[in-house]
């Protein structure tokens, strides 16, 4: 039976004398050899973004060229529908448009500083100025300007080929 | 622990001229190859895992290598690079906060030194070895410290007490506390 001191030294001993695994003075030298794990690092982490942002603006813009291109479609749509045939559609149609442009006469209200030189009227600017509330447009073609009264028409009352006409002029 | 330049602080020779390049990382290699049995005993001292231990072996030797340019200037290059390891293997073990893995006698008897004995012999010598193990680990760091490095022969006292910042009498009476308290649980134990 040894005794204590014998035991404790053995024990030390057996740490004192660990057997390095074979190869380690290579592998240390091989990871000397090797680049800094912080550069490759770097590295992987700009590919890693570099490919987060090309799937993020794919996601973002994949989207958007689609409804551009609906847009596209639908505005053609559109241009066939603006073309009605005479005698249809009511109020916005062929027949009620005149064919040359009428000039509009500046009313009093709208006749400020300013002098008309191209022949259009030109709004005083100043928050006295009073301005036209809407214009409304009889069913005869004919334009009626109604000063400081809102106009109220309800959707049902234009019809849908004008409508199309007003929003992609 | 410090960062690297306060370890280099007091170890270069005044005045001397840093190395090129390539002679530096021919040092560097060159210390390799003498030293890196010598930090693996003292990884290992701690660890007591052979894996980890080669980790903080090749740790060690990455600092060295990012500052070689003073390598020329070093005075004791052994104890220098056992200090770096200790430091590193102590910090491992503080962040880690596990113990050393006294319990795996496999591990224990493949660093057993090559001996003529029964492969019986060596499972029991393990077994003892590691019980002795464990009683160091429960001695305060201190006393722990000193005793590990005390068994590396690798080491003098002198040398001991540069990589712990102490005096070589502060050492001596450290060694003796620890063997004197491992020694009373051993007697304990084999009262009961």
């Amino acid at each position: 039976m040894m005794n204590t001191e014998s035991r404790i030294d053995a024990a030390l001993r057996q740490i004192a004398q660990a057997a390095p695994p074979s190869g380690l003075e290579r592998r240390v030298i091989g990871r000397l050899d090797e680049p800094p794990r912080g550069f490759i690092a770097v590295y992987s982490i700009s590919a890693i973004a570099i490919a987060a942002s090309l799937a993020v603006a794919v996601l973002a813009f994949g989207p958007l060229t689609a409804e551009i291109g609906s847009r596209h479609s639908s505005a053609a749509l559109v241009l066939h529908v603006t073309s009605p045939a005479k005698g249809a559609f009511g109020a916005a149609s062929a027949v009620n448009v005149p064919s040359v442009p009428l000039p509009l006469a500046a009313t009093p209200v709208n006749q400020g500083r300013g002098h008309a030189r191209t022949g259009r009227a030109i709004l005083p600017a100043g928050s006295r100025a009073r301005h036209a509330a809407g214009v409304a447009v009889r069913s005869d073609g004919a334009r009626t300007v109604m000063l400081g009264q809102p106009i109220r028409m309800t959707p049902a009352a234009i019809p849908a080929a004008s409508l199309a006409t007003v929003t992609h002029r | 622990m410090g960062t690297f330049e306060a370890q280099l602080a007091g170890w270069l020779q005044p005045g001397a001229i840093a190395c090129p390049e390539e002679e530096s990382y021919a040092a560097v290699t060159d210390l390799v190859h003498r030293y890196s049995t010598t930090l693996f005993r003292v990884a290992y001292s701690v660890t007591r895992n052979t894996g980890e231990a080669e980790d903080v072996v090749q740790e060690t030797f990455l600092r060295v290598l990012r500052h070689r340019e003073k390598l020329a200037e070093l005075r004791d290059p052994r104890v220098w690079l056992v200090r770096i390891a200790w430091n590193l293997v102590l910090d491992r073990k503080r962040r880690s906060k596990t113990r050393p893995e006294t319990e795996d006698i496999d591990d224990l008897i493949r660093v057993l030194p090559a001996r003529e004995r029964r492969a019986d012999e060596e499972l029991i010598a393990a077994q003892g070895h590691s019980h002795i193990l464990s009683l160091i680990d429960e001695l305060p760091a201190k006393e722990r410290q000193v005793l590990l490095l005390s068994a590396l022969e690798e080491l003098s006292t002198a040398q001991i007490a540069v990589v712990l910042r102490t005096t070589e009498s502060t050492i001596r009476s450290r060694i003796f506390r620890a063997r004197r308290m491992i020694a009373a649980k051993l007697e304990q134990e084999a009262e009961k």
